[in-house]
């Protein structure tokens, strides 16, 4: 089974970004990268589909060279193979920039499942799997947080506000990864030597132009510092004589 | 003035002759590429596992290592990373393992003394001295964790004087040994599968040596044989999650084979096991050392008292910066040694020993620095200020005391000076061979390398061999001799890491060297000014008087 992770280079989380000098975006210098949360979910499934039924994981993103530093980890905790779509102005991005020429991509259409995050910790769009799907005229389903998978047909429960869905599908499908559906794994030393001997590629896509432009980026206003009304038991009155006058939310 | 080559003698070597050799330390033996790329993924990995599967205050509390995060350690690979590939390992050196055990310590610095008793110490008398046959039993054992490794040396009566250790070792007819002794405060025991044990051997020449005089053996002896018993736990200050055990070896039958090294080069294999193990430390201080500074700076940043954020007033700065200035010496030294020890130098005891020393010392006044920092609140088990403290303090202790250390610095510094016919001198650097930006400190470093090689001349001349007996004129040299080593690593890195930067990164790698280097430099001044002290006699009167 041709199994593909897409993944996705974002800022850490916890790295405090700043606003750029012009205004239009963030200070890219100032940032830390990681694996997206989501995307190592998506990642781990891959490899246990592939450890459950044969086959090859690929991890493909879309994105700037520097990406082959998290496909590198990907390959380290299991992928067989790594694969870069150029991408080098990768950050002013609306959702369909993404799955357009991911959709293009051999690797996408030769698979018979693709896992991808239910959405990138960045810009949370959740919508390149969807969409992607959509693209490519398979079966999605979404925030997914547990999947069979018995040859070319599968089940899957998704996760909704209002509860649990079940499907049934056939492959070949995208499925979003939502938290619950595994533990990732950590690497380890062995997958780490073992990665330096796979590939990774680098493509030049088909991009397409962003139809959405930019005009202006802010950070949310601080919050007020908060304050500490007393401790215990003795300190409820005021606490709720405070939400009530002074935070109003009573 | 007396000189000497660098390369085979080594670069502290030469410093106690007053001079530094380039080829010694310049370029800044970085690792290549790929070796660093490595590390890196390694050291992001083993981050964050650590900080998910550890809780550094809980296994204080508790006094104990959940036998899960034991379990990860050996899971993820990393009990075998310096063990060669052909044997199960990862077949890393010292640099990446210097990484792995910062990144360890910066979580939790009992969970980092499992590797270290392990890795850094127990699996090194095969790795470094046994035969093909013994590595290919021991070595997939220990890289795999099927078996943890313990380094049984110490002695109740053997610490520091691990040459006096009296655990004894008679030669049975089939070959096999029959070992009986005990150890004390030996690391990992409590889980170990296998222990390095030295013992007093006959020595077939002269069998009639009384115990006391017979040459050591180094043996491996499995936990499970009949005759071994590991003793309750101790309660220590700190480290408490790590397992510390007397271990008693009574009448226990060791196998021929399991004989590691030469017959009767044990004690040669226990201070080659201790020289990298040493460098090792070196690096789990730099883990929390960083962990301390972190907490720290939040700390002051955070905390407001006179309106202030207290980062804000003098004496708190001085404490902070000079976090900042000493954790970066403490890399340039350790990575220094590491890279000098990964192209092949076999002569690093000095190297390692200055590492240990600075990085242990300075550990634990910038863990009491963090401490003072967060004032009152420090003080209080809630938080982890006080716990760094207390696990920090073992450091100045074990892998020879840094008494120890300063004195075996001395002697070994200062043989050359009692041979006629110094070396021929080798080509020294220059101001000219630092970035720019660094160059009036390091004169002033190149300066008081000069410096170093008149006074211990000057004091050879002036106490001769007399030298040999007066500990703290040997403590003082040693002493400035840690610092300008530590001084030069500095400004090497610096000078190597400024070629890849600019601008504002470039400018404030510039300042935090110069800073790291004048607090050496200040370090070296004060330990030569005192070199004759005054007071040595008063000294002496005053402690024979009472006791
Ligand atoms: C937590 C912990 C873990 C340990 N793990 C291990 C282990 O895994 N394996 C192992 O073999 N050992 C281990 N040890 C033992 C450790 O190596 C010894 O404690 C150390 O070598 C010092 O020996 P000692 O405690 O007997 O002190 P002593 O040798 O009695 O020293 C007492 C003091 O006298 C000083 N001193 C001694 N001789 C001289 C001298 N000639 N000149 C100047 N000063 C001197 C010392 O510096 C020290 O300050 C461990 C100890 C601890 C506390």
């Amino acid at each position: 089974m041709n199994i593909v992770a897409c993944i996705k280079r974002v800022p850490a989380t916890e790295t405090q970004p700043k606003v750029a000098a012009d205004g239009m975006g963030l200070d890219h210098s100032a940032l830390e990268y990681m694996l997206s949360f989501y995307d190592e979910i998506a990642l781990e499934e891959a490899i246990r589909s592939k450890e459950a039924h044969g086959g090859e994981v690929t991890a493909l993103t879309l994105g700037p060279t520097e990406a082959s530093k998290e496909l590198r980890d990907c390959l380290a905790r299991g992928a067989d193979k790594g694969r870069v779509s150029l991408d080098p102005a990768c950050h002013p991005r609306e959702p369909r920039t993404t799955p357009t020429p991911t959709a293009a991509t051999d690797t996408a259409r030769g698979a018979e499942l693709v896992f991808c995050g239910r959405q990138a910790t960045d810009r949370d769009n959740a919508a390149v799997g969807p969409m992607l799907a959509t693209m490519l005229g398979w079966s999605c389903v979404t925030d997914v947080i547990e999947l069979h998978i018995d040859g070319t047909s599968a089940t899957a429960k998704r996760e909704s506000e209002r509860g649990i869905e079940h499907f049934r599908f056939t492959l070949p499908a995208v499925i979003t990864c939502q938290k619950g559906l595994n533990e990732p794994r950590y690497a380890g030393l062995k997958g780490i030597m073992a990665a330096k001997k796979k590939p990774i590629e680098e493509a030049e896509p088909m991009l397409v132009e962003s139809a959405t432009e930019v005009v202006g980026v802010s950070l949310p206003p601080a919050r007020p510092a908060g304050r500490i009304v007393g401790e215990g038991p003795d300190a409820v009155p005021a606490l709720l004589e405070a939400l009530r006058t002074e935070a109003k939310v009573l | 003035m007396t000189s000497t080559t660098a390369g085979a003698s080594g670069l502290v070597r030469a410093l106690f002759l007053g001079s530094a050799p380039k080829a010694a330390f310049l370029p800044f033996p970085e690792p290549d590429a790929e070796t660093r790329e490595t590390a890196d993924e390694i050291f992001a990995m083993v981050s964050a596992w650590a900080a998910e599967t550890i809780d550094p205050a809980a296994i204080d509390r508790a006094a104990e290592i959940p036998v899960e995060v034991r379990d990860g350690l050996a899971e993820l690979g990393l009990l075998g990373l310096i063990v060669p590939e052909e044997f199960g390992g990862a077949g890393m050196g010292q640099f990446a393992y210097s990484r792995l055990m910062e990144a360890v310590a910066h979580r939790c610095a009992s969970t980092v003394t499992v590797i270290g008793g392990h890795m850094g110490l127990a699996m090194k008398p095969v790795l470094l001295f046994g035969t093909d046959e013994q590595k290919a039993h021991w070595l997939p054992q220990f890289a795999s964790g099927e078996r943890l490794g313990s380094f049984a040396l110490t002695e109740a009566g053997a610490g520091s004087d691990a040459g006096g250790l009296r655990t004894s070792a008679e030669e049975l007819p089939d070959g096999s040994w029959k070992l009986s002794g005990t150890k004390v405060m030996i690391t990992n025991a409590g889980y170990a599968g296998v222990f390095a044990v030295f013992a007093r051997t006959p020595d077939p020449e002269q069998p009639d040596l009384p115990l006391a005089e017979r040459p050591i053996s180094c043996f491996y002896v499995p936990a499970e044989l009949p005759g071994v018993t590991v003793a309750p736990e101790e309660d220590k200050m700190g480290l408490k999650g790590s397992s510390t055990c007397e271990v008693a070896f009574d009448e226990v039958v060791v196998p021929a084979d399991h004989l590691i090294g030469p017959r009767g080069k044990g004690f040669k294999v226990a201070l080659n096991t201790l020289n990298t193990g040493r460098h090792g430390l070196a690096a789990c201080c730099i883990g929390q050392a960083k962990l301390a500074a972190e907490l720290a700076y939040k700390q002051a940043g955070e905390r407001v008292q006179f309106g202030r954020p207290i980062a804000e007033f003098g004496l708190i700065r001085e404490m902070l910066a000079g976090m900042t200035a000493d954790i970066y010496a403490m890399e340039a030294g350790t990575h220094l040694a590491a890279g000098l020890m990964d192209r092949g130098e076999t002569d690093y005891l000095l190297e390692s020993a200055a590492c240990k020393i600075f990085a242990t010392e300075r550990l634990w006044t910038l863990a009491n620095d963090s401490l003072q920092v967060a004032g009152g609140w420090g003080f209080m088990k809630e938080f982890p200020f006080e716990r760094i403290v207390r696990d920090a303090r073992i450091n100045l202790i074990f892998e020879g005391t840094n008494q120890i250390l300063r004195t075996l610095m001395a002697g070994q510094g200062l043989k050359p000076l009692l041979q006629a016919g110094a070396p021929e001198p080798e080509e020294r650097a220059t101001v000219a061979d630092f970035d720019a930006r660094l160059a009036a400190v390091a004169g002033q470093v190149l300066e008081q390398v000069e410096a170093l090689g008149s006074a211990t001349a000057e004091l050879l001349e002036t106490k001769g061999k007399g030298l040999f007996f007066d500990q703290p004129a040997q403590a003082r040299i040693s002493e400035a001799s840690v610092a300008l080593y530590t001084a030069l690593a500095v400004l090497s890195r610096a000078t190597s890491q400024l070629t890849e930067l600019d601008g504002q990164a470039a400018e404030a790698r510039v300042e935090v060297a110069t800073l790291a280097a004048r607090r050496r430099l200040r370090a070296a001044r004060a330990s030569l000014a005192l070199l004759v002290d005054p007071d040595s006699d008063l000294e002496g009167r005053i402690v024979e008087r009472a006791y």
